[in-house]
């Protein structure tokens, strides 16, 4: 394919995004497929988030999360050079501030991706991640001033967060003056309300999946699927002698043999 | 000491008069004896040699679409057990139970709560039976399996208490101090016993008890089990361990155990002999099961309907 074909396909996809793994998983297919363009497909991204609505910056940047996560436990980039995944993470932070935009819709959601990104590539900063935490209506002493990769998304995120306070306390003791009312013009309408609750509810239950999906490469049942039945069970408890008196009770009335 | 058997299901309490609407009410009795499922198998299996060969199939099918979508093992369990339930009301075909089987992994992801939509599920079973769905027809076969959906319930009269025999593996043998390394080995065992129709006679807690004392047995390990303390059936107990050792001896190499542990061929034989005659779930004669109303034919159309869970019994006489 050529170059230029394929960023227009690339570029359709960004646009068209959604909270589907389907949809998703045909974009990482696509973007892996033509890895050679990585440097182009990662400028696509940081063009097209200027034109996208919330909903879909967001669900763009689930997308790359999906991707670096799928590079990052994939055999196949154990050794050779890995593509996007290096842009990605010079560029964080200015693709943060992109999906976040003015109106902060979107701030949580990149905190989430923020944490799973790093966790996937073991490249926590757990001191910032608490920091942010740390920052509430009462603690706005919290700042921090970062330049490199994750740890500049963490100052962003870090500000956006004062900020939002910020807006609000001013909300709240001088809503006169607030500047809130300013950004009105972008409020989301009912229909990109709507949509969002329909995307997180989808990512939700695909979120929810993890906690049973169990992975067996040799097509059979084996050890480390034992550990986990053995971790997830203790010995026998009070509720536990009930249940089995009532399992009895169920067994001896089913036969009717006597 | 006899009991009446118009407690059994279904029960139309006088007999209809033209135009008048039929009631009737199904029991769930999720565990039976050998003779009882013999029996109900005879009015609905013509051939119980092919039911069993499609049976191995049909599991290893339900393996296949488990691994794709990385489903528990309990998930896939409970879709065995369905299946088998299926099976003793409703009259095996051949062209059909890749859709049965369908349905009951799908009812058992719910129970399980490992949810995945029904259409993603039957994109992966026509994967892995080949079968080229366009878009139409995908619908119309989630359709089907939809209106099969409805059938298996009422066939389990809606109970849903499935008991997982990996639960009580592991709550046993941390009660009673079993080392993990005899767990894991009763554990594989356990899907050998879904393999077989063994959890349709036996609850989960009877045979973790058997399959610990039969792992114990095979590693040497001293055990007592107080069968009374942890409310087990000793029969049921001896029921499992006769059926699967009857299995590991004719088929062991058929056998999910086998491919882990291939070398164990000889052992149950004498696994077997040391268990002796042992006594077994208690059958009653014959005409007794054929006047069970129980084993009736299932009728889908009457009026009303209502299910209760075999232990309400209790309440059923007091309503009468």
């Amino acid at each position: 394919m050529d170059p230029f074909e394929a960023r227009l396909q690339f570029s359709q996809m960004m646009e068209t995004m959604s909270s589907f793994s389907q949809t998703i998983l045909k974009a990482i297919n696509f973007a892996l497929k033509n890895q050679d363009l990585h440097e182009d497909f990662h400028s696509v991204v940081l063009e097209i988030l200027d034109r996208l609505d919330f909903n879909a910056r967001i669900n763009v940047l689930y997308f790359l999360e999906a991707l670096i996560r799928y590079i990052s436990n994939s055999a196949n980039f154990k050794d050779s050079r890995v593509p996007y995944v290096d842009n990605l993470e010079r560029d964080w932070k200015l693709i943060l501030s992109k999906v976040i935009g003015d109106d902060l819709v979107n701030l949580n959601s990149c905190v989430d991706v923020q944490r799973e990104v790093e966790r996937v590539l073991g490249k926590q900063n757990r001191d910032l991640s608490k920091m942010y935490d740390d920052l509430t209506l009462e603690n706005l002493v919290v700042k921090s001033e970062e330049s490199e990769g994750f740890r500049a998304a963490w100052s962003f995120l870090i500000s956006k967060k004062r900020q939002g306070i910020r807006d609000r306390l001013q909300l709240i003791h001088d809503p006169e003056t607030a500047h809130i009312g300013d950004s009105l013009s972008s409020k989301p309408t009912k229909e990109q309300i709507l949509k969002r609750i329909e995307n997180d509810r989808e990512r939700n239950k695909r979120l929810k999946e993890t906690n049973w999906v169990v992975a067996r490469p040799l097509g059979k049942p084996d050890i480390p699927e034992f550990e986990r039945i053995w971790n997830q069970y203790q010995a026998l408890d009070e509720d536990d002698y009930l249940q089995l008196k009532e399992l009895q009770q169920v067994v001896r009335e089913s036969y009717q043999v006597l | 000491m006899s009991r009446s058997q118009d407690t059994a299901s279904p029960i139309t309490p006088c007999s209809p008069k033209k135009g008048e609407m039929i009631s009737s009410i199904q029991l769930s009795r999720p565990f039976l004896t050998r003779l009882q499922i013999e029996y109900a198998q005879s009015k609905t299996i013509d051939n119980i040699v092919v039911y069993k060969q499609r049976r191995n199939q049909v599991f290893s099918f339900l393996m296949k679409v488990c691994n794709t979508l990385k489903f528990p093992m309990r998930t896939l369990e409970t879709a065995m057990i369905y299946y088998q339930r299926f099976y003793l009301h409703n009259s095996f075909n051949t062209s059909t139970y890749h859709d049965v089987a369908t349905v009951c992994l799908f009812v058992a992801t719910k129970n399980e709560e490992t949810i995945k939509k029904l259409r993603d599920i039957i994109a992966v079973v026509s994967q892995v039976r080949n079968m080229q769905l366009n878009s139409e027809q995908a619908e119309n076969y989630r359709r089907r399996i939809i209106g099969l959906e409805i059938k298996l319930m009422e066939t389990i009269a809606f109970d849903f208490r499935i008991g997982h025999v990996e639960e009580y593996l592991v709550k046993f043998s941390k009660t009673l101090s079993i080392p993990k390394e005899i767990t894991y080995t009763a554990w594989l065992f356990s899907y050998d016993t879904y393999q077989l129709d063994i959890a349709l006679k036996a609850p989960a807690s009877s045979i973790a008890v058997a399959l610990l004392e039969l792992a114990c047995k095979l590693e040497k390990f001293h055990v007592n089990i107080n069968y009374r303390e942890l409310f087990v059936n000793m029969e049921a107990v001896n029921e499992t361990k006769v059926d699967l050792l009857d299995f590991y001896i004719s088929n062991y190499n058929y056998s999910f155990f086998a491919s882990i542990r291939p070398e164990l061929h000889d052992t149950f034989m004498d696994l077997k002999i040391a268990l002796g005659n042992v006594k077994q779930l208690v059958e009653r004669e014959k005409r007794y099961i054929e006047e069970d109303a129980y084993f009736d034919e299932r009728s889908y159309t009457t009026g009303e309907r209502r299910f209760m869970l075999g232990n309400q019994r209790k309440r059923l006489y007091n309503e009468m």
